[in-house]
């Protein structure tokens, strides 16, 4: 049985992708580069692309998992073109994570809103493993094949990117003073 | 297991990738080891919140009709029925492979009827030459006004 009704569907549908996968890889694309409308585009390419290249799919994973790999390059490529503007770790730390803008209802939805813009302050690529991780749920050696890199690669950005979020998020709120973290209960 | 190897193999010991006897010795170790095991429950505590944050981030976008209407233009998508009409089409002229295969099949089938118009020719031509099985002839006399004569007609069987 398929992982998705799109997944059943011809390869060539543009239409079944994106009833089935468009709304997943919009809010992905979200994620992954922080702007509405960025997103939109994004998906939009990555769709386009894939039905331009439909006849290099050859049905050995899941449609979504196709769409989404090309989501990541794009995404990626997007990063390169955007190289000029460096990402300056020191300035963002020495700055405070919004708190004029949040409107604090309570404590735990203060948290989630301060967590959601610290995760948009992060590097592109430690933002992308996060919400591979995160969003995604994948595994490790998962998140390495999509992105291209090694295990270990994986495992240092997820490692370098948890502990900027430790930095970013005040002290009453961290819940990032243990190494490595995953949203699975214990195996 | 020391704490040192639970700490670095902690993401895999989430994720359920070591090997059986690690993942043992693993689970073995955070029962006996409070640091480890307050490390773990942190990562999975994070991990929660990660989660939670990131969905509810992901929930401010969603696809809309106008989005999905912009794509299916540039697409060129036609509507459902018609879409799986001209999927025959958009198989064929989007492999290069595809469509040599196609030509290559086509230039058979045209090499077969050559083939076959020259044996039905020379079939025609070697029954010309045969000696004649049977032969009929008919002559119809005829006269008119101004001429007179017999039309002959002659048929062979080979």
């Amino acid at each position: 049985m398929p992982a998705h009704p799109g997944d059943s569907g011809a390869p060539l549908d543009l239409e079944v992708w994106l009833q089935a996968h468009g709304d997943r890889l919009l809010r992905s694309a979200y994620l992954l580069c922080g702007d509405a409308m960025e997103a939109e585009d994004l998906v939009q390419e990555t769709l386009l692309q894939a039905f331009k290249s439909a006849h290099r799919f050859r049905g050995d994973s899941a449609v979504y998992t196709w769409l989404h790999g090309i989501l990541l390059n794009l995404n990626r490529r997007h990063w390169r073109k955007q190289k000029r503007l460096v990402f300056d770790e020191a300035r963002i730390l020495r700055a405070p994570v919004a708190a004029d803008r949040v409107e604090p209802q309570d404590d735990r939805d203060f948290q989630l809103t301060r967590l959601a813009q610290a995760i948009r302050t992060l590097s592109p690529e430690h933002r992308e493993v996060i919400v591979l991780r995160f969003y995604d749920n994948l595994k490790i050696h998962e998140i390495a094949a999509r992105t291209g890199a090694s295990a270990g690669t994986i495992k240092s950005r997820l490692h370098y990117a948890l502990r900027h979020l430790e930095k970013l998020i005040p002290g009453e709120l961290n819940v990032f003073a243990a190494e490595g973290t995953h949203n699975q209960h214990s195996p | 297991m020391t704490c040192r190897e639970f700490r670095e193999g902690l993401h895999d010991y989430l994720d359920c990738a070591l090997d059986r006897t690690r993942q043992a010795a693993a689970s073995e170790h955070v029962t006996v080891c409070p640091e480890c095991r307050h490390a773990l429950e942190r990562a999975q505590a994070a991990g929660r919140v990660l989660r939670h944050a990131l969905e509810r981030t992901a929930a401010e976008v969603a696809l809309t009709p106008e989005l999905s209407a912009r794509i299916l233009a540039r697409g060129r998508v036609r509507p459902a029925g018609t879409a799986s009409l001209l999927r025959g089409g958009q198989w064929l002229f989007l492999n290069p492979f595809r469509v040599l295969g196609a030509g290559a099949i086509v230039a058979l089938a045209l090499l077969a009827l050559y083939v076959a118009d020259l044996r039905t020719a020379s079939r025609l031509v070697a029954a010309r030459e045969r000696p004649a099985f049977a032969t009929f002839t008919i002559d119809v006399p005829f006269q008119t006004d101004r001429h007179a004569g017999v039309i002959h007609a002659e048929f062979s069987t080979r």
